[in-house]
């Protein structure tokens, strides 16, 4: 008995030690290489989009060397780590500059994580390409060598207020100040500084007004309460920040609860990318309206070479992995766009993975928004800015609306696709017909 | 009935029972008798399949048993009460009896024994409904052993049922396990109280650090000097 | 008022869906004195097999249970055979490191089979709401409550009135007892742990009508599970029940009155209260194991 306890005692050690990092093993090949470290959450939770995000770097990693390589006709070789949580998150990053001895580390999205990834990767003096992470107090905490490529949260959230200003209202027909605006998000730091630091301010600033302000618990199995809570205020626009599960049942709470704003805004919700979330709600996702920093949302407007260097990425991506579109989760092209900035724009300049001589050449870094599938274009802010060193302060957000499991751009104005239309039906009542996008295809 | 050929029983390096040989024949009425520590317990529990022998061998109605499970001794037909009484004092004094059938796989049997055994047990049946956990200390033991009897035992094997009960209580289960015993049950009994257990035994055993010092009819080791000096303290 | 009575009508909905959710461990750890860490991921394994199920066939998630109940019965016989029978008498700390294992074993398990991506069902009655004197109750937690308490007076029933059910409870509360009366308490817990299961499979098919299923969901299930256990009083079916209803009502009228944020941590003040005056539990009774 005791035996057979050890054995499986050993078993589940086994597991839970090779199961996930068993993906990096092959990684390595050839000697003339460039490696180059990716650390994400590819299991637990957050794996949905880690993943994706390590696809789009591996598509970019590909385009790049077939084209030949950087430096010399060096091949990027990615090694990856696994920041399943926390505790993953670290030791995975300590053997990644450590035990393979990278230079330069790309990821690692989510906000939580970069609160500890990040200073390790300063600890060693190892750069840093930040995919995602957007909590703002990451850019004000001295790392010298961590570079923001997407948008910080609170810039995130301020634009979509602006985008209630410009676009919602107009639509709606009202004045901007006559709506009555809930926001509702995760109280956790991601959340208050997109929500509250970001749309929050800005809003109170452009004199909207805003009737609850509602931070909640993610755990939360049933919003219920929150939700009644907010329909006692009868919003126009519900302003919503938050995760995969929350976000789910915020929504799925919010339709039972018969909570019917004119307009339902995601903000940097992943849920709104999934194609598991038409699956669930059916037409009622319909006018759901996605702000993100969503990359290809801005492709009529790109510069041809980017639109079909996109094109091609696009390609590359759907054969390697065979799947059937990348709308349905465009996390993928986060990681293409920042990766393939990193390889095109960055270190062919750079020559070498010297930290010193990265930073001479993103300083000097500026781009249109023609540039980058990513929307807004490229220029970092210096490091010795106090609430956004190494920020790329050019990166925007695009906002989407959402029809029968597509995405169709409606704003800032010259990317969009369509028009949008407001209000949104009430649920149950949201079905639409393809056939009036006709009309409304600019 | 019950054939016990030189068992050796150990806690793990502890030898505690050393060559016992015991026998207890159809309807007798056996006692062990023993100073604190004997081993006494430890032999009902050898026998009922909680602590299996090292070596020797034990013959209930001609079948080895030494290695059988305690659940299939039980079925065939012997049935042992601890001396901790073990009864459910979570469940209805009721639900303990039906229990207490539960090698009976007739259905009908049970309900007739359950008849039975409440006309042994009066106040069992006046407290049917109330949580075994309620009842005084005499009614739990009485509890214990109709429990037990509702398996039809064809011999049965108790663990100090006197302890802690009141004198007048004690003479009521002395005079029920006797009862037991006319109407054809074997007994295997371990007691503290020498005098009372050796009075009604047919015969009797003397266990001393884990060996029989001593056996012969019940009557005939009470006029013993031996166990005179030893148990009874006169 | 009518605010309020909205609350407690999703509270209680809310409460049917976790003490459906706590049974499972409740039987397990009430009657085998098992310490399942990885009772979370049961759960998740469960929602699976639901959303398989309708994957493929195309039933209602419910329907599936006639093939879901006879499969999770085996398995936990089986399962109890194979882990738990050796961790029963095992210290403590074996419990939880080998639940610990397991649950690993089951995340990165259903990771490799059904991906990181969130997985849910839809069926007929998803968006269906039920709209009474202005109260809005979804269908889908409608069905789930009825599982809840149909599941609940059938094991009810059955540890009161059958045999198999008597030595079920009599196992749990004395080993030693049950096997001097010749209940082979090794069979009794192998039924246990397959009833375990059952209880599982019926609430992750409930979940999966509502929830989105991930590899890693079980992990706060695990949690609220173990509070809700904990707080009712150990082995106690009604303690469980009352124990979920606490928590979910709870939950809702922190989250509405109060504060949003704070249900999670609302819950945990509340447990450690009702510990601090019933270290036992609600429904507790001082334990004591043979
Ligand atoms: N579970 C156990 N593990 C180890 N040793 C034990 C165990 N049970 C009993 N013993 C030891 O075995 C010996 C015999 O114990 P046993 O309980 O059989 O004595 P007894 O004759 O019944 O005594 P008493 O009259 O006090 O009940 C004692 O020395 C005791 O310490
Ligand atoms: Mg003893």
């Amino acid at each position: 008995m005791k035996r057979a306890f050890t054995n499986y005692v050993v078993i589940t050690m086994v597991c839970l030690f090779i199961l996930p990092f068993g993906s990096f093993a092959m990684a390595d090949a050839g000697s003339k290489t460039v490696k180059i470290g990716v650390i994400l959450p590819l299991t637990g939770p957050q794996a949905p989009i880690g993943r994706e995000v390590l696809r789009g770097i591996e598509v970019a990693a590909d385009m790049v060397n077939d084209m030949g390589g950087i430096w010399n006709k060096q091949k990027i070789s990615l090694v990856t780590g696994d920041a399943a949580n926390s505790e993953s998150a670290r030791t995975e990053t300590e053997r990644l500059i450590t035990v393979e001895k990278v230079k330069l580390l790309i990821g690692v999205y989510s906000s939580s994580l970069a609160f500890i990834v990040h200073p390790i990767a300063d600890k060693y003096n190892v750069v840093f390409w930040e995919t995602n992470a957007i909590a703002d107090r990451l850019r004000q905490m001295g790392h010298e060598n961590t570079y923001f490529f997407g948008p910080m949260a609170s810039g995130w959230g301020s634009q979509a207020a602006d985008c209630v200003v410009e676009l919602i209202a107009p639509k709606l027909k009202k004045d901007p100040k006559e709506l009555k605006i809930a926001v509702v998000y995760q109280g956790t730091e991601w959340g208050k500084s997109l929500s509250h630091d970001g749309f929050v301010k800005r809003a109170n600033e452009l004199g909207l007004n805003i009737v609850i302000d509602a931070p909640y618990d993610p755990n939360t199995m049933d919003f219920s309460s929150l939700i009644l809570k907010i329909k006692r205020t009868n919003p126009d626009i519900v302003h919503t920040q938050n995760y995969l599960d929350d976000g789910y049942r915020l929504f799925r709470d919010a339709r039972k609860n018969g909570l019917n704003p004119k307009v339902w805004i995601a903000d940097g919700c992943p849920w709104a990318y999934v194609d598991e979330a038409f699956q669930k709600f059916g037409d009622d996702m319909n006018y759901v309206l996605d702000l993100n920093q969503v990359a290809g949302g801005n492709i009529w407007s790109l510069s041809p070479t980017t639109q079909s260097q996109y094109r091609e990425f696009l390609d590359r991506y759907t054969k390697k992995y065979n799947v059937k579109s990348v709308a349905a989760s465009s996390d993928v092209a986060v990681g293409f766009t920042s990766a393939i900035a990193l390889f095109e724009h960055v270190l062919p300049a750079a020559g070498s993975l010297d930290p010193k001589k990265i930073a001479e050449v993103v300083n000097d870094l500026s781009l249109p928004a023609t540039s980058t599938a990513r929307p807004g274009g490229i220029k970092f802010a210096p490091q010795s800015d106090p609430v956004q060193a190494g920020q790329n302060i050019r990166a925007g957000v695009v906002a989407r609306q959402i029809f029968n499991k597509k995405y169709y751009t409606v704003w800032p104005k010259d990317s969009a696709e369509i028009e949008a239309i407001f209000p949104a039906p009430p649920f149950g009542k949201r079905a639409f017909d393809d056939k009036n996008l006709e009309m409304l295809i600019k | 009935m019950l054939e016990i050929e030189s068992i050796n029983v150990y806690y793990s390096e502890l030898h505690v029972l050393k060559d016992v040989s015991l026998v207890v024949n159809d309807r007798e009425f056996v006692s062990v008798i023993g100073g604190n520590g004997a081993g006494k317990s430890t032999l009902l529990n050898s026998i009922g399949g909680h602590i299996p022998p090292k070596s020797g061998m034990i013959k209930f109605r001609d079948t080895e048993i030494q290695k059988a499970p305690a659940h299939s001794i039980v079925g065939m037909g012997l049935s042992h009460i601890s001396g901790e009484r073990s009864i459910f004092t979570k469940m209805s004094v009721r639900d303990n009896l039906l229990l207490g059938g539960w090698v009976q796989k007739d259905k009908k049997k049970v309900d007739a024994q359950l008849q039975n055994v409440i006309g042994m047990f009066p106040i069992l049946d006046e407290r049917k409904h109330q949580l075994a956990g309620t009842l005084s200390g005499g009614e739990q033991q009485m509890l214990a052993i109709a429990r037990a009897l509702m398996a039809e035992p064809k011999m049965l094997m108790l663990d100090e049922p006197s302890f802690g009960l009141a004198p007048k209580i004690v003479d009521e289960v002395f005079e029920t396990i006797q009862k037991i015993n006319e109407s054809g049950v074997s007994i295997l009994l371990v007691e503290q109280d020498v005098n009372r257990s050796l009075s009604v035994a047919h015969r009797a055993y003397v266990l001393e650090n884990g060996q029989v010092v001593m056996q012969g009819e019940g009557k005939e080791l009470l006029g013993n000097d031996h166990i005179k000096q030893a148990y009874i303290g006169m | 008022m009518e605010i309020f009575i909205q609350l407690i009508i999703n509270g209680c909905l809310t409460g049917t869906t976790y003490a459906l959710m706590a049974l499972g461990l409740s039987i397990i750890f009430g009657t085998l004195g098992l310490i399942n860490f990885a009772h979370g991921d049961f759960i998740m394994l469960a929602m699976y097999g639901g959303f398989l199920i309708s994957l493929f066939s195309g039933m209602d998630p419910y329907l599936g249970l006639f093939i879901m109940l006879p499969i999770s019965f085996v398995l936990g016989v089986g399962l109890y055979r194979v882990l738990f029978k050796r961790l029963i008498d095992a210290p403590e700390e074996a419990h939880i490191i080998a639940t610990f294992g397991l649950s690993f074993v089951f995340q990165y398990g259903a990771m490799l089979l059904f991906s990181a991506e969130y997985k849910s069902v839809s069926t007929d009655y998803s968006a269906d709401v039920f709209h009474i004197w202005n109260q809005y109750i979804d269908y889908p937690h409608i069905y789930g409550a009825m599982a809840a308490v149909i599941l609940i007076a059938l094991l009810i029933s059955f540890l009161r009135y059958t045999n198999t059910g008597r030595a079920i409870r009599a196992v749990s509360e004395q080993r030693r007892g049950a096997m001097m009366i010749g209940i082979n308490v090794h069979k009794i817990y192998a039924i246990a742990a397959g009833i375990g299961l059952c209880c599982i499979a019926v609430s992750g098919v409930s979940l999966i009508t509502f929830e989105s299923v991930h590899p890693t969901i079980g992990v706060h299930f695990n949690l609220l599970c173990w509070i809700i256990v904990v707080l009712g009083g150990i082995g106690s079916i009604p303690g469980t029940i009352v124990g979920a209803m606490i928590i979910a009502v709870l939950e809702m009228l922190v989250g509405y009155y109060f504060e949003p944020t704070l249900t999670t941590f609302a819950y945990f003040i509340m447990f450690l209260a009702i510990l601090m005056i019933r270290p036992s539990g609600i429904f507790g009774i001082k334990e004591r194991r043979a």
